[in-house]
């Protein structure tokens, strides 16, 4: 079920009733129904998978307590070991068997031996590379004795395949939110509204910018050899704006929704596109994931302790990894890789970052040297991200290539020039009212909390406006298929 | 959480006002759908033959050249699981009928209308119709269903304008108004069988049994099924896939030998219908129609 779809805007209501007028006696059956509510959300899209959630729910619950009743380190490490066998083998079964398998069979063909192999035909689930880390970090940190583990499995089966954020994050930490599932949740008025406000603006990123966007970018990507390299460049352009206002989208859809339920799920970005250097980005982009790399890969291979070579191999490491995350592809390890090699100057000169200030102060005007490091920045992420968006590495030196050529220099090619103008437009009014919302948890937060009603709810009569008005054709958010 | 839901309410009532008044004056722009649904009210009793396809047939067979009481009910993009869903249902309704005509035309055994584009027309089949079609919550509502930029514009053509859409004659045949130039026949052929070309095959296996269904409910039920293929201007038939057309063929001729009840007529590529008889390079006009007709009129009387 998506959340830009009719059959989420009929299930939410529904769901929100019945949690707080039937299901309100007692926090076990809210949590029943949250659980209920979150397996069908997941089935609507296949009901075969839930079987996975389960079995995944069910495995870190056993050793979760198992973990808890035992102090003998070596069977700890054993139940550790199940743990991340269990849930890196159901991400290396459905989503890397068949690259692994075909690079295999490539490596022993330069060698002159052919192998016979069968792929597997079988779909990605949805959302597997989030719960799977979400699950992953509750049997971590319950062995490192950070946490203990929980008794209740229904808000255990709560806290993994709750619905806001089962498919596409924010990963959370058990630390955060199973808490919130074992106490009473009380309805919050300011709470909820603001949820509703978070929402919308999720909604609105994702159906008037993100599709919108993507009606270009799927043409430029799709045939690339067609255009000059000024359109592959807006192409590449659109394709960062896309993929920013798609994912955060969703992020605050799921925060929001889930704020109506009297949760609080973790921030995910940090209007990334205003960050002045690469280790500000990745910072601000996609948190709940850089923060889960850097916890339980990062800091355990040493982090940015010992030498400088010990520090660059664990950056890299860790970015291709990061990269890695998103497919069993080599273009999105060659995405990773990029990006850490442009991550090493700021440890190889030791640079510290001195962003602090920078896009999270409210400034209205940014300083020349900031100006500069965001443009540095941001034009980096929109070359970088071609390798991202191209179906396979080929494409994306095809396309870069092309941008690189002369015809960079060429007017720009529109099929339909309104349409990109229309785009462009909106591109620059959401850059605006991001700029000015940068030190809020979103953008209009806080926009319009002092106008009279009537502005205020004027101002979101036009979000709704335009998401009906300029929605364009539906489009599934790409973090789904990851 | 009172002041909550009734200040969610009073926000949400402008909208819902907007939307409630939308819906109410799009169901009431007179189209097509209705137009066959009120002519099938009437003549249930009569109805002898029954067209049913995509465009192809809606622009192709006009039932007032017929011998026999028939309704056209070619939609656009209609595909083989709408055209089941169909005759499934009027198989059962139409106490005369005889003959159910059926195009096979090139993109029939490899498309469906709810994984294409055009799943909006879904709404169609589920607002106007008593067809029992696969549709979604948002296919039950025009508002839902077509985006709402379009449904503005349908609302101030129709209400304002007072313009009115292309319509279908009384037994369903399409009067459709745009007529490429000659030039644009011979261009056009290339890309229309370009984007006719299946990129793949999934659903060949599925629409292949659609058409064994209705080939074996009409022998069920003692009724004539026509195959049809219609006929193309050569700037398409010539650039058509060899292999999806060969496969589309094979079908034909596999229904008509196996099937007593059914009949494959094919004349996509007849040097019958010159550049004169088409609107474009895969529909007839209303001289093609008219000649058409007269055709599948002979062979039904045969």
């Amino acid at each position: 079920m998506l959340f830009n779809s009719l059959d989420f805007a009929v299930f939410l209501p529904i769901v929100f009733i019945l949690y707080w007028f039937v299901c309100n006696k007692t926090l076990r059956i809210q949590n029943v129904l949250i659980v209920a509510a979150s397996y069908f959300f997941y089935g609507w899209w296949d009901w075969r998978f839930l079987s996975l959630i389960f079995f995944s729910t069910t495995v870190d619950y056993s050793i979760g307590l198992a973990l808890h009743k035992t102090e003998n380190p070596f069977k700890r490490k054993q139940l550790l070991w199940v743990s991340i066998v269990v849930n890196l083998g159901l991400l290396g079964v459905f989503k890397y068997y068949n690259f692994f398998l075909e690079n295999l069979v490539n490596a022993f063909s330069l060698f002159g031996s052919d192998i016979g192999f069968t792929t597997l035909h079988i779909i990605l689930p949805v959302g597997i590379s989030f719960y799977t880390f979400q699950t992953l970090s509750y049997t971590i940190d319950i062995y490192r004795k950070q946490l203990e583990p929980t008794t209740h499995f229904i808000s255990f089966m709560a806290f993994v395949s709750f619905f806001p954020q089962l498919v596409a994050g924010p990963i959370e930490r058990a630390k955060k939110l199973l808490p919130q599932f074992e106490s009473k949740r009380t309805f919050n008025f300011d709470n909820a509204k603001d949820g509703l406000k978070q929402t919308l603006w999720g909604l609105f990123k994702k159906m008037v910018i993100a599709d919108n966007c993507a009606l270009f970018v799927d043409e430029f990507f799709g045939n690339h050899q067609a255009y000059s390299g000024s359109t592959l460049l807006i192409g590449a352009f659109f394709f960062t704006i896309q993929i920013y206002c798609d994912f955060s989208g969703y992020s605050d859809i799921a925060i929001g929704v889930s704020r109506l339920f009297g949760f609080n799920l973790s921030k995910n970005f940090a209007f990334p596109y205003f960050a002045k250097n690469i280790a500000e980005f990745w910072r601000r982009w996609h948190i709940s994931l850089t923060t889960w790399f850097r916890d339980y890969v990062y800091i355990p291979l040493g982090g940015n302790q010992g030498n400088k070579a010990f520090q660059i191999r664990n950056t890299i490491l860790l970015f291709v990894l990061i990269g890695f995350w998103h497919g069993a592809a080599w273009k999105f390890i060659v995405y990773g890789l990029i990006n850490a090699l442009y991550f090493l100057p700021l440890i190889i000169w030791r640079r510290k970052p001195t962003d602090k200030k920078s896009a999270q102060s409210n400034h209205l005007i940014p300083s020349k040297s900031e100006l500069i490091g965001i443009i540095k920045t941001f034009t980096f992420l929109v070359l970088v991200r071609v390798f991202f968006r191209a179906d396979n590495l080929h494409i994306a030196v095809s396309y870069l290539s092309t941008i690189f050529s002369a015809s960079l220099f060429t007017v720009p090619q529109f099929a339909n020039r309104t349409d990109a103008i229309v785009v462009f437009i909106f591109i620059l009014i959401f850059t605006s009212i991001e700029w000015l919302g940068k030190t809020n948890a979103y953008a209009i937060e806080h926009l319009g909390n002092t106008w009279k009603r009537a502005f205020r709810w004027g101002f979101y009569y036009v979000l709704i406006f335009c998401i009906f008005y300029f929605y364009a054709k539906p489009q599934q958010f790409i973090y789904f298929q990851f | 959480m009172k002041k909550f839901l009734k200040l969610f309410l009073f926000f949400c009532v402008p909208v819902l006002v907007l939307g409630c008044t939308m819906e109410y004056l799009l169901r009431h722009i007179p189209n097509e759908f209705q137009i066959k649904s009120d002519y099938l009210k009437t003549n249930t009793a009569d109805i002898k033959t029954l067209l049913v396809g995509s465009s192809h047939i809606l622009y192709g067979i006009n039932p007032e050249f017929l011998t026999e009481k028939a309704l056209n009910y070619g939609n656009i993009s209609q595909t083989i699981d709408i055209d089941y869903d169909i005759i499934h249902q009027y198989i059962n309704e139409l106490p005369a009928l005889e003959t159910v005509v059926l195009r096979l035309s090139y993109t029939t055994l490899f498309e469906q209308l709810k994984t294409g584009d055009e799943s909006w027309r879904i709404k169609n089949y589920a607002i106007y119709t008593g067809v029992n079609v696969d549709a979604d919550i948002k296919h039950h509502f025009e508002i839902f269903s077509v985006k709402f930029k379009n449904n503005l514009e349908r609302l101030y053509t129709y209400y304002i304008l007072k313009e009115t859409p292309d319509y279908v004659n009384p037994s369903g045949w399409g009067t459709h108004k745009a007529v490429h130039s000659v030039a644009r026949l011979e261009t056009l052929g290339e890309l229309i069988a370009k984007k006719h070309t299946a990129s793949h095959d999934d659903l060949y296996v599925e629409n292949l049994g659609y058409l064994k269904k209705i080939v074996s409910e009409c022998k069920e039920k003692n009724i004539d099924l026509l195959l049809v293929t219609l006929p193309a201007y050569g700037s398409y038939v010539n650039n058509l896939d060899s292999l999806q057309w060969k496969r589309t063929l094979d079908s034909g001729n596999l229904m008509d030998k196996t099937y007593e009840n059914c009949v494959y007529f094919n004349v996509l590529n007849t040097e019958r219908f010159g550049k004169q008889y088409f609107i474009d390079v895969d529909h007839l006009n209303v001289a093609g129609a008219e000649k058409f007709s007269k055709i599948i009129d002979s062979l039904l009387t045969q």
